[in-house]
């Protein structure tokens, strides 16, 4: 998955030997965090999220080490080392960036990180920071598992009365594989540009928006052979149509979380519009409600998920008996976007200490498309930090 | 049982009664400062102060840590731990440095002027700048 791991080495070996050149060793720190998740869907015929009938252990799992090292006074880099179960825990630089820190406001911070897209985006991997045991499936999604990016990003943090106003500015590119339902692919996202602006209010407000635009570009084997199948037949019209070769693809965002006298209310809604190619437009939604009651935290969340598509290919191929197996494929390409989901899930957080969290989540996913049935997931697993 | 219960109050009553301060170098450009900025430097919304990025100290688990937490900080236990969590692993700020007790803030700050501790109100002496009473 991501990018070549030769190119992050090259990042954090540089690091290394910045790092120590001035630094005061003492003052590198060394934080971790990990999980262990199992999981089981009872049953073979409607897998979901890489479970199936079997319990799986190393489908979420993982352990990561961060490193982060003062190069000067007010320079710092920071690389985050992570092993992944489905990759059999070989580590991988996911994050490698220097940050600037100019004053209390502004920051500037260059290199692998994280895109803001959702509220939770910086921290999906550390399970002892998030009320559920995975983030909501619906929203989570939209991105197919997208999610870093090689950028420059400019933040801004201040304090006005009650208000905490963080805006944040990303400029960055990604080419790397693809981790969606069934497709094997690799995605270049090019010139990806946005903003994520976020702002809470006291303690218990938290609000956001995201806006971000990027020329998309997806290829897979079997979906660039079909392209080509539509040039050579002289369709050159449909296949542009259906093909991402560098469209413009837009994704909004908005957050909003309460935490107040005990409860936990969170909500995001997000929307994804590829333009001139078979990417369905998305749009997804979820509410979740839970209360601390001491060291339980048990949490109901229902997201529905919608997508469909704007594709004219099909439009572009006269319907002949010579072009059925085309339009079939095409067609094909095209139903696979359309989704019309909803979920329901139940997730009981107990903090067994201060930073270690054992959790349980039941998610039933029921579908109005007959190609995608519902799936009901149940999985358990312990999540640390150190 | 009861023995029990008048010793847990006992413990109760100590812990309300102790008192602590803020505390840098007797030389830190720091200057005195109120409970709003101890407590955005304590949960990393300053990182900087006094011309310098600063050096946080909290001490490993103490009756002096708990003290602090709740008085100051109003965050305590996991619900820290997961604030301070999210905070390290976006790169927003840098985990404080954790020490061992008193004297642990006290060797660490004498060294460096951009740290910054809480200690208890005994442990205070001339060659520490006191920067706030809780």
């Amino acid at each position: 998955m991501r990018v070549p791991f030769s190119r992050s080495l090259i990042c954090a070996s540089l690091m290394l030997t910045l790092a120590p050149a001035h630094a005061d060793l003492s003052n590198i720190r060394i934080n971790g965090f990990g999980q262990v998740v199992g999981g089981t869907t009872f049953s073979n015929d409607h897998p979901s999220q890489g479970y199936g009938a079997d319990p799986k252990f190393d489908q979420e799992s993982l352990y990561a080490l961060q490193i982060s090292a003062p190069l000067a006074s007010k320079l710092t880099a920071t690389a985050q080392l992570v092993g992944k179960g489905t990759e059999d825990f070989k580590p991988k630089f996911e994050w490698a960036y220097v940050n600037y820190q100019f004053n209390n406001d502004w920051s500037i911070k260059a290199g692998r990180q994280r895109v803001p897209f959702f509220s939770y985006s910086d921290t999906l991997e550390v399970g002892v920071s998030l009320p559920w045991l995975r983030t909501p499936t619906s929203v989570y999604d939209v991105t197919g598992g997208f999610g870093n990016a090689d950028a420059v990003s400019l933040s801004y943090s201040h304090a006005f009365g009650n208000w905490q106003i963080d805006p944040e500015l990303l400029f960055g590119q990604y080419s790397g594989g693809i981790k969606a339902e069934g497709i094997d692919g690799s995605l270049e996202l090019k010139n990806l540009a946005g903003l994520a602006l976020h702002a809470g209010y006291s303690d218990w407000l938290s609000l956001r928006a995201a806006y971000f635009v990027t020329r998309f570009g997806f290829h897979s084997p079997d979906f660039d052979g079909l392209v080509g199948a539509l040039d050579q037949s002289g369709f050159q019209g449909a296949g542009d149509e259906l093909a991402t070769n560098g469209d413009t693809t837009t994704f909004l965002g908005f957050g909003a979380e309460i935490n107040y006298a005990h409860w936990q209310v969170i909500s995001e809604y997000v929307e994804f519009r590829a333009n001139h190619s078979f990417i369905g437009d998305d749009h997804a939604y979820y509410l979740a409600i839970g209360r601390h009651f001491g060291r339980f935290l048990p949490m109901f969340t229902f997201g529905r998920a919608n997508a469909s598509s704007r594709c004219t290919a099909l439009s572009q191929i006269p319907d002949v008996p010579q072009t059925q197996p085309l339009r079939e494929a095409v067609s094909t390409v095209i139903a696979a976007q359309v989704i019309h989901d909803s979920y329901y899930q139940f997730d009981l957080r107990y903090d067994l200490s201060n930073n270690v969290a054992l959790k349980f989540n039941y998610t039933g996913t029921a579908s109005s498309v007959a190609s995608r049935p519902s799936s009901n997931l149940l999985s358990a697993g312990v999540a640390y930090s150190f | 049982m009861k023995h029990l219960i008048a010793i847990a109050l006992f413990g109760l009553v100590t812990a309300q009664v102790h008192a602590g301060a803020i505390v840098a170098a007797k030389d830190s450009p720091l200057e005195p400062m109120d409970a709003e900025q101890v407590k955005k430097i304590f949960l990393g919304h300053e990182p900087q102060a006094g011309g310098q990025t600063l050096a946080v100290l909290y001490q490993k688990d103490s009756p002096v840590r708990a003290d602090f937490e709740t008085k100051v900080l109003g965050k305590t236990g996991a619900d820290l731990s997961g604030y301070w969590s999210k905070l390290i692993f976006t790169g927003k700020a840098q985990a404080p440095e954790e020490v061992s007790g008193d004297a642990g803030v006290k060797a660490k700050i004498s060294g460096s002027p951009a740290a910054v501790g809480y200690v208890s109100d005994s442990a205070v002496d001339p060659n520490l700048k006191l920067l706030f009473k809780y």
